[in-house]
């Protein structure tokens, strides 16, 4: 047991330093530098000032020797500073993190709400209309795009009703009435899919645990359906859901993109996507290998906690 | 070591004894290719049947746009030349109405097909291809190379899609269709690799592959005779659904800019071409996204269908 | 195991139908009309002048889905505008830091900027320049030594006073920071001294008449305190915590979300009624990228104002009940240029041929911008002093002549001695590159269906973001600054006084002291940059103005750039909130109002009911 775990840690650092060392690599061969980004045309005919600041950024170094620059400061936290705002990369990260994380969370949190009755309902009463309507909805929206729904959800909301606010996000520490309002809009879209989703899984799963024999004494025993549904058979359902729902939220770390460009929301996605488009390279890093972390760190985290709970599994190692 | 993904999680309907499919194949002796197709076809629900009849449709569209009588030009502005008007209603001449630069909506959209179908047909065939012989061979060998390759597969999941693609594509300035396509699939590969290499783990075990190995058969022939067409099957049928993933995938892509490049249309350009004059004409923005919708429903309906009569197939070996 | 019978489909189908409707429906719920007012069919139009303003207009109310007419000026009540009251500014963009020294800034950054930051001198309404923070200033007979006194009893938000030395202090910082020490040197700026208490010397190279324009604008007309420049940490935080001497203090940043400011209770200046400036209590930014979002905040009440540069912006705006529209359409013009130094456009015939073929009217439908942008056909507006009618002559009418423009092109094809060495006969290939903004898009996309129309020309698009695009125009990788570019999207012109923009944007580029990195079009006429240089060296307006339409009467025959419509901008306010337009320089004349959108938020005020 332990040595397995000892086998997942070491995969999992040994990930993380491949992804760093490809992303490294694939940002150097990206054409230009931060120089268009930071100097204005009128400066950059300015040859002496310009080599001074690409000295100043290590813009010069071979890639090795900055990449090693970058691993060794990396370690103790320091991840250099964004080219063009000169701020820390590790504090924006850390500014931003909790918007995104909020997002992703609260979707999660949103689409659990519904998904879960809808999954069990759908599960108790299998092969019936009220199954097969949902299912039936479960697929159309699985098939919206979620940018399409956040375009229409701005629409309805935002332009037409105006109840709630189109754009900007106001943080939790300052009101969070605000906060709710700002995390509706954005989250419901990405919710749509996600319900989608987990009301399958739920529903599997759900449907064999209704089949094994302890259901069938529970309700020999004449206790209530909806007793029998929540107390017994849900906990032992629930083991692909959590696999799923840990997946998808290291996904939506890194994938909350559009939303954000969308909802104007200061999030890591989109920082990441202008770091790219302004050649920002150690914020690029930063952003890239941190979202690898959290996604392989859950990763390890859902396996192990698999690995605990099915003891078959266990024993195949 | 199986992973809780691994099962089929996302059977609508319960498992039977005897599929419709296996039905439909084996009850009369040697029945023609066109009517295997079409038993096939009659076994399918109704709605499956109309997402098939509408994924056709668009499909011989697309590819045969340039014969299709009075098909306007998808490129052809005609306001430039006094024959037609920006941000127009339907009307006979536009069956969908224009857009704003007076092109013809439908025409484009049916172009725009071939766009988004390249890209998943190519992003799903890199992917099964290779993300299945992969998987394949690695649940069937097993040992070091398998930690190994599963590793490296890791590293490709815990990316984020969006560094892999806006590194590609900003670092070949031009927007290649194929390049585009190829990248999506590299990003396919770990998935289908999954499930090919969990189907492989339990082909592996079977009697006819002890068998063979026991008669002295090398375990290359294994693996081509054997094991790999009993798992593509499955994993070919998951290529229905990530080709729906896939197509919204690139609607994604074009939303922050970086899909084909002009003019050529694709729903996600035409999408987000049309969002700026949002307020005043609705319909150059529905028109593509019902049609996203439409087929990524119809991809979703179809594919879950194969999934399970396929996973059937496998199971009653 | 259960085997339930399935009743086939209705349940799905009534469902999923259901969905549809609902989407549709709240699609059609809209009062989008079908006859919209920017449906156009242009070729049959004749090119009527529209209502679309160019100055800037008073506050306007709309009326929903009618085409907009300014109408009444409304004008300061007598007493004086009341203090109290908070707004919120939607903007283009963020700013990655407000250092002026240092960061890159333009039009929604101004915006921020001009609310921390006082600039030495500002323009009145009429373009000349006026002192603001400075006194006065007066220059030696040759222009290259300029005194300059300043205001007294001025502190900064610090508490700090402001005195010559501060200014010289602040050139220490200027000659390291990356956007200033382009300007120093392209301005000629020498040394800064510090000769009085309030009198400071600057000390130019040559001959700068104009150099009270560079000490208007930032980098280097900006007050800042000199000790947020002083070492790395100061500057690392001063990108966040700016300290200046202007109407507003910074509260709060946070980066891509909002940036507060707070009223400062010591600003210098009052208003002509004797009421301490700013009005307004607080002053929130927020950066909304997304232009359609930004127009709905404003609509929903989310923020109070917003900015865009975009036609369609502006047309929805104006179609949108209950705002003030600050509009204006300056001296600034979208277009292209051609990179003369590469084959087929070294060759006037396929420069002029190419742009008499544009339909610039089309152009500017495609953008949604019919009757609110102007096409132009100079670097300057039609009400600008150095508005040329000879230049506007000479350039092709907005509407094109595809038969005279063709004619042209064809000279060339027909020519075997043509310049991209291809048989005679053969059409020509043009790249054509814009950054990946929809509207560049679709008018990118005009250009092509025209030159092709012509079966002359073939058209590759091409579009790379926007770092990358300028990188391109510079050309500093190869360090030639001759430019990788084909055809180029670009814009020009500004309120700004002209001499520094025309003189480092037509120089020789291949005049190894640089001074022609910035002619992206790489177009070097020894006479007609003759006249250049000369109006840099008088102030007299009249005479800048006949030199530079020598200048441009020999461009527009050499026509290395061409116009895609001028640059119109507007600022959208909630009803109430006015004083944009009206805002007064120290003196009590008129300064120059909002041009590209940026908005002087110190004179801005909640009008009472």
């Amino acid at each position: 047991m332990g040595k397995m775990l000892a086998a997942r840690l070491v995969r999992l650092v040994a990930t993380i330093l491949v992804v760093s060392f490809v992303t490294f690599m694939m940002v150097n061969l990206l054409p230009g530098d931060p120089i268009n980004a930071l100097v204005p045309p009128e400066s950059q005919n300015d040859q002496e000032f310009v080599e001074q600041l690409r000295e100043e950024f290590g813009l010069n170094d071979p890639m090795m020797v900055r990449y090693a620059n970058w691993l060794g400061d990396a370690v103790t936290g320091d991840l250099g500073k964004s080219v063009i705002t000169s701020q820390p990369v590790a504090g924006e990260i850390w500014r931003r993190l909790p918007i995104t994380a909020e997002l992703a969370l609260v979707s999660i949190g949103f689409s659990l709400f519904i998904a879960i009755p809808l999954g069990t309902l759908s599960a108790y009463k299998q092969g019936k209309r009220v199954d097969q309507s949902i299912s039936a909805a479960a697929q159309v929206s699985l098939s919206i795009p979620n940018f399409v729904l956040g375009l229409l959800l701005i629409y309805v909301f935002a332009m037409r009703l105006q109840w709630l606010p189109a754009t900007g996000w106001t943080r939790l520490t300052e009101s969070v009435s605000g906060n709710i309002k700002s995390v509706l809009l954005p989250a419901m879209s990405l919710a749509l899919a996600e319900i989608a989703v987990y009301t399958r899984v739920v529903r599997s799963d759900m449907i064999s645990t209704l089949q094994e024999d302890y259901i069938l004494s529970a309700r020999a025993k004449g206790l209530k359906d909806r007793f029998i549904l929540f107390r017994h058979a849900l906990r032992p359902s629930s083991l692909t859901l959590i696999t799923v729902v840990g997946l998808n939220v290291g996904a939506l770390i890194g994938g909350t993109v559009v939303i954000e460009t969308l909802f104007a929301i200061p999030g890591l996605g989109k920082r990441l996507l202008d770091a790219v488009f302004q050649r920002d390279f150690l914020m690029i890093q930063g952003i890239t290998v941190f979202v690898a972390v959290v996604y392989v760190t859950i990763n390890t985290l859902v396996d192990i906690i698999y690995m605990l709970v099915d003891p078959r599994i266990r024993k195949k190692a | 070591m199986s992973s809780p993904l691994d099962k089929d999680v996302y059977a609508i309907r319960p498992p039977s004894n005897r599929s419709p499919l296996a039905a439909a194949l084996s009850s009369s002796p040697s029945p023609s290719r066109f009517r295997m197709v079409f038993r096939v076809f009659w076994a399918m629900p109704i709605v499956t049947k109309l997402c098939t009849f509408w994924l056709t449709t668009i499909i011989l569209a697309a590819i045969f746009a340039d014969f299709i009588p009075k098909l306007a030009d998808p490129n052809y502005q005609g306001f430039l030349f006094g024959t037609d008007v920006t941000n127009d209603g339907q009307s006979w001449h536009h069956w969908l109405g224009t857009d704003n630069n007076s092109r013809d909506i439908l025409s484009r959209l049916i172009y725009g097909t071939r766009v988004s179908l390249t890209v998943a047909v190519t992003a799903v065939a890199f992917g099964t291809f290779f993300g299945g012989l992969l998987g394949s061979f690695v649940g069937y060998v097993r040992g070091r190379r398998e930690a190994a390759i599963m590793a490296s597969i890791d590293v490709i999941l815990a990316f984020p899609a969006l560094v892999l693609l806006l590194t590609v594509v900003t670092l070949l300035g031009k927007r290649n269709l194929l390049v585009i396509s190829l990248v999506v699939g590299v990003l396919a590969i770990p998935r289908y690799a999954r499930v090919a290499r969990a189907n492989a783990l339990a082909i592996s075990r079977r009697e006819f592959v002890a068998a063979a190995r026991a008669i002295g058969t090398k375990d290359r022939t294994i693996l081509w005779r054997e094991v790999i067409p009993n798992v593509m099957p499955t994993v070919f049928a998951y290529a229905l659904v990530a080709a729906a993933v896939t197509v919204v995938l690139e609607g994604t892509l074009a939303f922050l800019g970086l899909s084909v490049q002009a003019p050529t249309p694709s729903w996600g350009v035409m999408i987000n071409a049309s969002r700026a004059d949002l307020r005043i004409n609705i319909w150059p923005v529905i028109w593509p996204s019902l049609m996203l919708v439409f087929t990524v429903y119809s991809l979703n309906n179809v594919g879950d269908w194969f999934r399970i009569r396929t996973a059937h197939k496998a199971a009653a070996l | 195991m259960n085997m339930t019978l399935r009743k086939r489909g209705t349940g799905m189908r009534l469902t999923a139908v259901l969905l549809a409707a609902v989407m549709v429906a709240t699609a059609c719920g809209s009062d989008s009309d079908d006859t919209s007012p920017s449906a156009t069919t242009v070729a049959t139009e004749t090119t009527e002048a529209p209502e679309a303003p160019e100055t800037t207009t008073a506050p306007t109310t709309e009326a929903p889905a009618t085409t907009a007419t300014p109408t009444t000026t409304t004008e300061a009540p007598p007493v004086g505008p009341a203090q109290g009251g908070d707004a919120s500014v939607g903007l283009e963009a963020e700013a990655p830091g407000l250092r002026p020294w240092e960061d890159t800034c333009s039009s929604p950054c101004y915006n921020m900027m001009a609310a921390v930051f006082d600039k030495l001198f500002e323009q009145y309404a009429d373009g000349s320049y006026g002192a603001f923070l400075a006194e006065s200033i007066s220059a030696n007979d040759d222009f290259t030594v300029w005194t300059m006194n300043l205001r007294p009893d001025v502190v900064f938000h610090d508490g700090s006073e402001l005195t010559a030395q501060t200014i010289a202090d602040m050139f220490v910082v200027h000659q390291t920071g990356a956007q200033s020490a382009g300007v120093i040197a392209s301005s000629k700026l020498v040394s800064v001294e510090a000769t009085g208490d309030l009198e400071v010397t600057y000390t130019l190279s040559g001959t700068n008449a104009i150099f009270v324009a560079n000490l208007s604008r930032a980098p280097i007309g900006m007050v800042f305190a000199p000790s947020t420049g002083a070492d790395e940490d100061a500057v690392t935080a001063a990108a966040n915590a700016p300290i200046g001497t202007g109407p507003f203090m910074i509260d709060s940043r946070d980066v891509d979300n909002k940036t507060v400011m707070v009223r400062n209770p010591n600003y210098w200046m009052s208003d002509s009624f004797g009421t301490q400036l700013p009005y307004l209590d607080s002053v929130t930014f927020h950066p909304i990228p997304d232009e359609g979002t930004r127009l709905s905040s404003l609509a929903s009440g989310t923020v109070t104002a917003m900015q865009s540069l975009r036609q369609a912006s502006i047309r929805d705006a104006r179609n949108t009940e209950g705002l003030w529209l600050f509009e204006h359409q300056g001296n600034n013009t979208g277009g292209g240029m051609f990179n003369v130094t590469v084959a087929p456009y070294d060759d006037v015939r396929v420069r002029k041929g190419l742009i008499t073929m544009s339909n610039q009217s089309a152009t500017i439908a495609a953008l949604g911008g019919e009757g609110i942008s102007l096409p132009t056909t100079q670097l300057f507006a039609s009400d600008s002093p150095f508005y040329s009618e000879a230049i506007a002559a000479a350039y092709p009418s907005a509407t094109g002549d595809m038969a005279a423009g063709s004619a042209l092109v064809q000279e060339y094809i027909d020519d075997p001695d043509r310049s991209d060495g291809l048989a005679v006969g053969e059409k020509i290939s043009v790249i054509l590159s814009c950054p990946p903004d929809p509207t560049l898009i679709a008018a990118m996309q005009v250009s092509q269906q025209l030159w092709e129309a012509s079966g002359l020309v073939d058209v590759e698009l091409t579009s790379y973001d926007q770092p990358t695009h300028i990188g391109m125009a510079v050309g500093a990788d190869d360090g030639t600054f001759l430019g990788t570019h084909d055809i180029h999207c670009w814009r020009w012109g500004s309120e700004d006084d002209p001499a520094a923009g025309m003189l480092s944007g037509f120089g020789n580029p291949l005049d190894p002291s640089g001074s022609g990195a910035l002619n992206f079009s790489n177009w070097y006429d020894e006479e007609a940059y003759g006249y250049v240089v000369e109006a840099t060296l008088t102030d007299d307006v009249a005479e800048r103005a006949a030199l530079y339409e020598k200048f441009g009467l020999i461009m527009v025959e050499a026509m290395p750039i061409y116009f895609s419509g001028g640059t119109a901008t507007v600022i959208a306010t909630a009803e109430g909130l006015g004083g944009l337009d009206s805002w007064e320089m120290p003196d009590g004349e008129a300064g120059i109002g909002h041009p590209s959108a940026e908005g002087r938020w110190s004179q801005a005020y909640w009008a009472a009911e």
